[in-house]
This record gives structure tokens, C-alpha cells and sequence, in this order.
């Protein structure tokens, strides 16, 4: 999220796309309840299902799965026939106003940008083909869009507060380069997303497409409204994820909602700790805090790790990289690293750097054998993985796997999973009892990028152990078990690995020595012994990342959570002593630990007034509670709406509520800090509001953008299987995904796709989660209450769908795809639709959705359909349906638009 | 500061709770007067939540070493007191005895799970990765470049764990050379 939970309630309008917050993330919703009743938000869905987020809206439209980018493409070209723009910040805090190279084209008949390689099939590299122009190296050209009586000069342009509507604002289309910016070219590419075009492809009526539009779009360009989107993995799940994001933070962009309290693009994310995992490098392509993984073709040497990211080649706050590669590296590897960080790099390992090693190929080449041990630590894929049935034959293919979890999960009993034979299955396995939440002490940051700790209150049950002391005792003995081996491959790696921590009586990690290292500190010298390393850290912590070092001096796991340890003259300590009458010595250094707020005896009223929260735990970065909040304020730094002030100048130095999102002071030649005027980090040059953008000179949001594959705007295509053809460009779906893997090509009929408007397979199938479920549902379909609550698989579809096929409430029911099937109970419902789409040959096409939640599977107190007799073992899990297809820059797979058949079992 | 108020709650809820049923005809207030909570003897813990991603807090209240109840924890601001059904299913995740509780391995082809000791799984298990690593190791790729990687070992998962535990999972997989490191996030 670039906000967070609470500040939901500082909201003018919410946009719920692909989301289900009122059911999936129950206890945020009081904050939109909250909005509305106190500032009277209006609430906006548009889901293929009326769900319990639904239920409460002001507006509410079906959409087709996969069809989000003409959405809200229809969305861009809407506000900009309109004229819902926010003027002011579209000019000063996004690239609207440069000027596109004029190779830039689209072709509508190939659905291709320009640069496509018709023999490789692909992009050329896209810093080559999707440019803008520069004046010299470092100034890219702006034009001024606009034209207003009270603007200040800034840039040699015209800017500057606009006094009440921005609608007053006239865009000098006259200008001679106003056909070449971006803004125009923007404008041009999404002409076509006109309401009627948007009724064909989504199945959204016009008259329901321009409320909608007026409501969110007029009603939050203006510069006090905040609209803002709230989605999950109804939009991110498919082939087109990412743009599908992308599309909707231009739209934030154009109406001036990024930055501001109440707005922003907020993802709810599924899993209570899959923003500290993922900050964490749990991923194949990034170190902990977001750093690339290196790999064997650009990023092979600390050198050319660095020249990547100098100042001569980008701008932005990224130039800091080299500091948080070289504190990553002597928190890695301590001595060895800061004797020589080169080499230290060197033991990093290199992916390749022309190969994707995320989840699909892995399950891919798990099948190809190429993989042949696994290591799980409470992940669940053959409930949870796409193409289920796939990715459980892989796994035979493993010569050992040790799944560590609470349960007897899928995966760990895959060997005797329905229809598999024990005795001709190869694979050892260790299942090791892990403790849970309550059982251990630790932090886990919530969407909102908050750490919070949590602390243990009981022991584990049996012989269950925490995963830290898990991946502990396999530490020290593979330490052992190299240094005992001269002759093994990079052994330095591990023999030098830093892993001497404080041990608490039970010999388990003292967590807060890895939440110091999170903080980040200066490397101690002289050390006598592990206690005295630890006492010497904790008094040379860090205050966050601005004084990481490059020379090896430092140490930091990862550089966002810098700050998260109090040094001692730390301001919030001297707060919570102040306001809340704590001493500071009592207070703990560790800020995830924090539970304060500025007033305990009014915790029930609105305290402060924007819900802030400063002092309660920590948010990364810095303790940073809005993202890009310097756009919360017009150029001359006045807020836009007094009631929503995160940073203003008060003529000669800012004010601050959240911690700011850009350079608002420097060190003068003596070393004293001196403020930033305005101006400064309006101008978008590397100290913009936009900060984490590398492009030189132009720290501004990207609504031309070069950073993904599929081209500087986002375009609709059809997922990878559609009912019907493309209607807006020549491609049917996605040019830059990989369409099919080896799995399929080899065998089509078990692992591969429906055709384009396949009459086997006619009706568009998704997924979905309950309030009482979770996941892969280990977690939940253990247990009795929530299992009672919820016992059994079932699938959802439409009146007219379930008279067609002669199915009733409460029939057994099969769902089956090209890949697999599923069986649940029938429940016949309006909650979801038959749509009325128009096909490629302009005729009318009837499209009806079945809904599946994905939770069940075959093992636990509430499998899902094996504990019943009437239905077979053997179809068990909605993922069993799903294709191995993904994200062409992620490769997320395509859970939430594929092609499925009904029919009626008993 | 946050035991005294709640302190206060518990209080002032036994009063209301005792007046409104005297109030309703049941002469009760001698049994009530007797009663105490539940939770009036536990030792309590914060928490957060494991489930979804909102990060409610939640208090643990524990009585010899057994976790007795859970409740929303008032002062936080994500969640001021609420709990969805999943958070107040906590207790459950705890006493369950469907909980893994031992240590067990299944050998090649067996048709059953084994018991086996922490000390010998782990031991087993480091010498595989060792052994599996070793045989599929890569120094340098095809162009001489030095890339220290191991294709042939996957580490998967991880985002219901902590942060703590994570930043030492991954520094762990990257310093054996692992380069499949996947989990939730992705899919």
C-alpha cells in the first residue's frame, strides 16, 4: 500500500477492483464504513462477482475477468474528455508535460508497440525503442501544458497554486510539441476506450460505465478529493497483472490522488506477513530491500553492480545503491566482506541472467527433473499452486523434500495424494512441526508496510520448534559440515557466513539481534566474544539508511527497515517520555515493539485527526506512513486540503505531520542541516516527489513509462484463454508472456489451453476466498470452529446458467477445464452474472462466470470433499483448473480468468 | 499503561453485566459477587494476527501455559478491538491437537510416515542439501563468468513467517547458492 489501513478513513471516493476487503480483510473495513459515515465517501465495485464488499456499495458493476485495463483505460479517456485532471499536479509531479521520442507508435492492427521484433517475437530492449527527449543528458524536456492567470514561474514554466477548480485550466494544445508530449499521446491511445467499446469488451452497460466514471473520475480530480483504489489479486492474477496496475496509478496520477491522504493505490496483500517476506528476498529476482538479485549477463560483479545504478546513468534515490549492497554484504559475511567486498559479491550466487526461476518454471523444471530437492517452509502448492494436478506429479520427481508446517498438509502427503501410488514414488520426506504465531516472538509487517512485533505467549506443542531455530540448526551444521570439507564448491560462503548471535536458555536466536541488524549499524572492531560484538552494535546503531556506507563500515540486512532500531537520542523516544510519561530507558529500542499513541485516554476518539500513528511500531521506510506525500501539497508547498497536511512550508521551513517523501533538508558546506525550499522538490530533478525513479532529471510519476515489457502504456489483451477475440487491437493476448511451457507443449491434452472461444470449455472460470477460510487452507480446515462454519467445496453460477444446464442449489456439481477437475456443491445464485459481450464478428455473445473458492484439498479436518463419500477423492482443489501461464514481468499466474465446462453429477 | 486500562474495562464490564441481569428479576448477585473472569488470574501477551494482511492485534491471555482466550487488542489503531472470525480462531491454531507435534520422515516408496529424532532429521537433512548441492554445482557458466549457484535445490515459501526468521532463511539459501527461491508472493 502507499497508504495505509486506518487512513482509509481520510477517503472522498474508494474504487474496489478485484477485491474483496468486506470478506477477505474484514477488520479494515470499519475504516471505509468510517469514510463514509464521517465524510460521506462514496464506494465504488466493479467485480465479476457481487460480493460482501458489493453489498455495501453506491456503485456496483459486473466486469468480465481479464478485461481490467479497458476498464479503466475507458477510465483515462473519460477524465481526459472531461477535463477531470488535476491540473497542477499533472504538470509539476508527472511526466505528462515531456516529450515523447518520435519513434513512439502503436500499430491497432498488430496490438504491438513500435520496436517489436516480428522474428524473435519480442520487444527490442525497451530503454532503446520507449524513450523520451533530452535536452542534454540531464534535462528532459517538459512542455507547459497549460495555461492559468495565477500561475508562479518555475522551470521556465508556468505552475503554480491554482485557486479553485482546475477545470479553468486551458491546455495549450497550440503549443508546437504539444502533439509529441505525453500527455497528448496518452490522450491519443486511449481514444479508443470509448463507454460503448467498454459495454463490448468488460460487459459493463455505457449508462453504468459513466456513473461510475463521473463518480470517481469528477469526483476526485479535484485537488482536495482523494479517490482511492483498493485491489488484490482479482487484478494482479493475470497475464496482464502488472499493467493492469499500472493502468489504474496513471489514472491516480492524472486525478491527483497519489500522495494524498485517504488515496493512493493500496494492495491487500493475502498473507499476514507477505510484505516482510517479500521485502525480505524470498523471491528469485531481489535481495532483501528490493536490491536485484545478481546475475550472470549484467549484474555479475560488485563493479558492474555498481556502474549500473552511478550517478552518471540515473537519477533519483537509487544512486544510494552501492551503500545498501555493501551493508547487505557485511551482514552476510562480516570480516570477510569488509576485507573485500568485490569478493564477498563474488560468493552471492549469479541466476542466469536470461531465465526466469519464478514459481512456474520452478514447478516446470521440478518436472523436467531438474530440481531435485525442496525445502518449503509452510507453502502449500498443491492446493495453492496453479495447474495443480502438475504441480503435484513434479513433486515426484524430487529425490527429497522437507516440508516444515503446523499441519499435515497437501504437500507433505503428496506421495499419497488420490490416484497416486506410494510404493512408485521415490521421494523422501521430512515433515518438521513448526510453532505458530502465538509460540514465538518476532515482527510482521502488515500491507501497510507496518512492522509490528508480536510476542510468545506459550510454548510449541510436542516437539514443534520455531522455523528460526529450524534454519538455525541447519546453519551451524552445514558450517560444520564445510569447514570439515577443503575441496567443496564455494565453500567460503558458507564457512564465513556471520551467524554468530546472542541465544536465549532454550538456544534459541535472540530475534532482536536481527531486528539491530535490520536497523543497521557501524561494524564493531576489537570484539571479545558474541556478547560483546552485540553490546558494541547496540550502541552504534544507525539512525536509518542515509548514513549506510559503501566501504564495508556497515552493516544492514536490509536497508528499508534502517531506523527501525531507536538510536538513543531518537525523537520518538523523546516523544513517548514526553507525551506518554514513559522513561526513555524503558521505552524498547526495537520500534516494532512500539505500542504508543500520543493519547492513550482517548484511543477511542480520533487521535490525531489523520490517523497517523506515529508511534505505533514502525513503517518502512523511516517511518514513512504515506508514500510520495509531497504530492499531498501544491508546488509551493501549501497542502491541498488543510485537513489533510502531511508536509507544508511554512514560508521558511516545512512542517511536518508524516515523515517526508523528499529532500526537505541538506547539509550546508559546515555540516548544519538547512531546509529545501519547495521549489526544489517540485522540480522533479533527482529530488523530486517521485524519488525511487531512476530516470535522470525527472523524479516525476511515470505516465509514459519504459520499466515494463509490454510498452509504455498499457494495452488490452484478452487472457490467455478467452471466450472471445480481442476487440481492441490485432493481438488476441498478451505478445510478451511465455504462452505455453514445456508441460504443455508435450502434453496439451493433460497440462494445455482452450481455444479462443473453445465450445468445449464456453464459460470464463475465477477464484476466490471466504472469511472463514484461508489460503491453501491449512490453517483453517484444521480447525472446527471456522471448519463448521465453512465445511465444503463449493462452486457459484448464475440463474440462467443453472437452468440451462439443469442444475439445482445443493447439486453436486463438476468443473472441469483442459487441465483438470474439481467437484463441489452447486449454489445458484444473482451474486454472479451471464454477460452480454460482443464477439470478434460483431455478433452478440452470452458469457456466464463460475465462481470457485480454492481453499479445499484433500488432507485436514475439512478436506473438502473426501470426508464425503459421494464425492470422488480424485477432484479436489479449484487449482486443479488453472493454467501454468503468468505475468509477462512477474509471471504471477493466471488463477482469475481461464475457460471452464459445468456439468451436473448428481 | 495498557494493563490498567484494560484492568478498568474488565471491571466496569463484570459491573454492568452483573446490574443488568439483577435488573432483568434474577437474583444472581450473590453468585456474582463471587465470580471472577477468566482471564482475571492470566498473564497477558500482544499479538498480531497471522492470517490476513491487516495486522490486527490481538491479546493472549495465558494460564498455566495454556492459552485460554483471545481477544482485539483495544489500543491498537489498525484494528481498535475487532477481531474477524480467523483472529479470534487463533486459540484454536494453538490447542488444536491436530498440530504436528513430532518429527517424521517418510523414506522412498514407503507407504507410511515414520517418528524420527530432531537430532538425526537434521542431521540427514543438512548432509542431503550438502550432498545434492555439491554434485549440482556451478562455479562458472558457460562463458567463464563466476556465478556460485545450485539449480538442483528449491526453497519455497515463507510468508506467514516472521521477519527475524525470514532475513535468516534467505541469507541462509543465498549463501548455499540457491537461486529457486520462491514463496507466496509470487502467485
Amino acid at each position: 500500500m502507499t497508504n495505509h489501513w486506518a487512513d482509509l478513513k481520510n477517503a472522498d471516493v474508494f474504487m474496489v477492483c478485484g477485491a474483496n476487503p468486506a470478506e477477505n480483510h474484514p477488520c479494515s473495513w470499519k475504516w471505509v464504513e468510517e469514510a463514509r459515515d464521517k465524510r460521506g465517501a462514496k464506494l465504488i465495485v466493479v467485480d465479476p462477482r457481487f460480493t460482501r464488499t458489493a453489498a455495501k456499495a453506491d456503485y456496483f458493476s459486473f466486469i468480465r475477468p481479464g478485461t481490467d485495463i479497458a476498464f479503466f483505460g475507458g477510465l483515462i479517456n473519460y477524465a481526459m474528455e472531461k477535463n477531470y485532471i488535476q491540473w497542477e499536479y499533472v504538470q509539476n509531479y508527472t511526466n505528462a508535460p515531456n516529450v515523447v521520442d518520435p519513434s513512439f507508435s502503436f500499430d491497432v492492427k498488430t496490438g504491438h508497440f513500435n520496436g517489436w521484433d516480428s522474428e524473435k517475437k519480442a520487444y527490442k530492449k525497451a530503454t532503446d525503442i520507449w524513450k523520451l527527449v533530452y535536452q542534454d543528458p540531464n534535462t528532459p524536456q517538459r512542455v507547459a501544458l497549460i495555461e492559468v492567470t495565477d500561475m508562479v514561474n518555475a522551470r521556465g514554466k508556468p505552475t503554480g497554486m491554482i485557486n479553485g477548480d482546475p477545470k479553468t485550466c486551458r491546455v495549450r494544445t497550440e503549443d508546437p510539441l504539444y502533439p509529441q508530449t505525453v500527455f497528448a499521446k496518452l490522450k491519443e491511445h486511449y481514444s479508443r476506450y470509448t463507454p460503448e467499446t467498454i459495454e463490448k469488451v468488460c460487459g459493463i452497460p455505457k449508462e453504468k460505465f459513466i456513473d461510475i466514471a463521473e463518480a470517481y473520475c469528477g469526483g476526485t480530480y479535484k485537488p482536495e478529493k482523494s479517490g482511492n483504489l483498493m485491489y488484490a489479486m482479482g487484478l494482479t492474477q493475470h497475464t496482464v497483472g502488472v499493467q493492469n496496475i499500472r493502468t489504474f496509478a496513471m489514472l491516480q496520477l492524472l486525478l491527483g490522488n497519489t500522495g494524498m491522504p485517504g488515496g493512493g493505490i493500496n494492495a491487500l496483500r493475502g498473507e499476514s506477513n507477505v510484505q516482510g517476506s517479500t521485502d525480505a528476498g524470498a523471491l528469485y529476482h531481489i535481495l532483501p530491500g528490493y536490491l536485484p538479485v545478481p546475475d550472470s549477463v549484467t549484474l555479475n560483479s560488485l563493479d558492474a553492480y555498481n556502474a549500473a545504478y552511478s550517478k552518471e546513468k540515473i537519477g533519483g534515490f537509487w544512486v544510494n545503491r552501492s551503500k545498501f549492497i555493501a551493508s547487505l554484504l557485511v551482514s552476510y559475511w562480516g570480516d570477510y566482506a569488509r576485507k573485500d567486498l568485490k569478493k564477498a559479491f563474488d560468493l552471492l550466487p549469479k541466476r542466469d541472467g536470461t531465465k526466469d526461476y519464478s514459481h512456474i518454471p520452478l514447478f516446470e523444471d521440478m518436472y523436467q527433473g531438474i530440481i531435485k530437492g525442496m525445502i518449503s517452509w509452510g507453502q502449500n502448492p498443491p492446493v495453492g499452486g496453479p495447474n495443480a494436478n502438475l504441480e503435484s506429479k513434479a513433486l515426484e520427481n524430487l529425490d527429497w523434500l522437507v516440508a516444515i508446517d503446523l499441519w499435515d498438509t497437501e504437500l507433505m502427503n503428496f506421495w499419497r495424494r488420490p490416484g497416486a501410488n506410494p510404493k512408485e514414488i521415490k521421494t523422501k520426506v521430512y515433515a518438521l512441526p513448526a510453532a505458530s504465531s502465538i509460540e514465538k516472538s518476532g515482527s510482521i509487517t502488515n500491507s501497510g508496510r507496518l512492522a509490528q512485533f508480536r510476542w510468545k505467549a506459550v510454548e510449541p506443542p510436542g516437539e514443534a520448534k520455531s522455523d528460526l531455530w529450524i534454519v538455525d540448526q541447519l546453519a551451524q551444521r552445514l558450517k560444520k559440515l564445510y569447514e570439515a570439507d577443503n575441496g567443496a564448491p564455494n565453500r567460503e560462503a558458507i564457512t564465513n557466513l556471520f551467524w554468530d548471535y546472542e541465544r536465549d536458555e532454550h538456544g534459541e536466536i535472540e530475534v532482536d539481534n536481527i531486528a539491530l541488524e535490520l536497523g543497521g549499524f557501524k561494524w564493531p572492531t576489537d570484539v571479545k566474544g558474541t556478547q560483546d560484538f552485540w553490546e558494541k552494535a547496540r550502541k552504534n546503531v544507525l539512525l536509518n539508511f542515509t548514513e549506510l556506507k559503501d566501504d564495508g563500515s556497515t552493516a544492514c540486512i536490509n536497508w528499508i527497515y534502517s531506523g527501525m532500531w531507536a538510536k538513543e537520542d531518537d525523537a520518538g523516544l523523546k516523544i513517548i517520555n514526553e507525551k506518554v510519561g514513559l522513561p526513555k530507558n524503558q521505552v524498547p529500542r526495537n520500534k516494532s515493539k512500539w505500542q504508543f499513541q500520543y493519547d492513550p485516554q482517548n484511543i477511542y476518539k480520533d487521535q490525531p485527526p489523520l490517523s497517523l500513528n506515529p508511534l505505533w511500531a514502525y513503517a518502512w521506510p523511516i517511518n514513512r506512513r504515506i508514500i510520495y506525500n509531497r504530492c499531498s501539497a501544491d508546488y509551493n508547498g501549501v497542502p491541498w486540503a488543510k485537513d489533510k497536511a502531511l508536509v507544508s512550508w511554512d514560508g521558511t521551513k516545512w512542517v511536518n505531520n508524516d515523515v517526508p517523501d523528499f529532500s526537505f533538508r541538506t547539509k550546508d558546506p559546515s555540516g548544519n542541516f538547512v531546509q529545501v525550499p519547495p521549489a526544489v522538490s517540485a522540480s522533479g530533478v533527482d529530488a523530486g516527489p517521485f524519488l525511487m525513479n531512476i530516470e535522470k532529471g525527472n523524479q516525476v510519476g511515470q505516465l509514459f513509462g519504459n520499466r515494463t515489457k509490454e510498452g509504455p502504456f498499457p494495452e488490452h489483451y484478452e487472457p490467455r484463454e478467452s471466450p472471445v477475440k480481442n476487440l481492441l487491437n490485432g493481438a488476441q493476448w498478451n505478445p510478451t508472456i511465455k504462452s505455453e511451457y514445456n508441460s504443455a507443449k508435450e502434453q496439451p491434452d493433460l497440462y494445455g489451453f482452450a481455444e479462443v472461444g473453445d465450445p468445449e470449455y464456453p464459460y470464463v472460470g475465477t477464484t476466490y476466498r471466504l472469511t472463514e477460510h484461508w489460503q491453501a487452507g491449512q490453517m483453517t480446515r484444521n480447525l472446527t470452529w471456522l471448519g463448521e462454519a465453512m465445511p465444503e467445496m463449493f462452486v457459484e453460477i448464475s440463474k440462467e446458467l443453472a437452468e440451462e444446464k439443469g442444475i439445482k442449489k445443493g447439486d453436486l456439481v463438476e468443473v472441469y477445464s483442459k487441465r483438470g477437475k474439481v467437484q463441489g456443491i452447486a449454489v445458484v445464485t444473482p451474486r454472479l452474472p451471464r454477460l452480454t459481450l460482443v464477439d470478434g464478428n460483431g455478433g452478440i455473445k452470452k458469457v456466464d462466470i463460475v465462481g470457485m473458492v480454492w481453499h479445499f484439498g484433500y488432507t485436514g479436518l475439512f478436506p473438502g470433499g473426501p470426508e464425503r463419500d459421494k464425492i470422488p477423492k480424485i477432484s479436489y482443489a479449484a487449482n486443479q483448473l488453472t493454467p501454468h501461464v503468468g505475468d509477462a514481468n512477474t509471471t504471477i499466474p493466471e488463477y482469475k480468468a481461464f475457460l471452464v465446462n459445468i456439468r451436473k453429477v448428481s | 499503561m495498557e494493563l490498567t486500562r484494560r484492568g478498568f474495562l474488565k471491571l466496569s464490564g463484570a459491573g454492568i453485566g452483573t446490574a443488568a441481569l439483577v435488573s432483568m428479576g434474577f437474583n444472581i448477585s450473590a453468585y456474582a459477587a463471587g465470580m471472577e473472569l477468566r482471564t482475571s488470574t492470566a498473564t497477558e501477551t500482544t499479538t498480531v494476527c497471522p492470517y490476513c494482511s491487516v495486522g490486527c492485534s490481538a491479546i493472549v491471555s495465558v494460564i498455566d501455559g495454556k492459552p485460554v482466550a483471545i481477544e482485539g487488542l483495544p489500543d491498537s489503531p489498525v484494528n481498535r478491538g475487532s477481531l474477524c472470525s480467523k483472529g479470534q480462531a487463533i486459540l484454536q491454531v494453538s490447542t488444536s491437537d491436530r498440530r504436528l507435534n513430532k518429527v517424521r520422515v517418510r523414506e522412498p516408496n514407503s507407504e507410511e510416515w515414520k517418528e524420527i529424532s530432531w537430532e538425526k532429521a537434521l542431521d540427514e537433512i543438512a548432509e542431503l542439501i550438502k550432498e545434492t548441492r555439491d554434485a549440482n554445482f556451478k562455479i562458472k557458466d558457460d562463458k567463464g563468468i563466476t556465478v556460485n549457484r545450485c539449480d538442483a535445490i528449491a526453497n519455497l515459501g515463507g510468508a506467514a513467517l516472521d521477519n527475524e526468521e525470514l532475513h535468516m532463511i534467505t541469507k541462509f539459501a543465498r549463501a548455499l547458492g540457491l537461486v529457486y527461491i520462491e514463496h507466496q508472493a509470487r502467485i
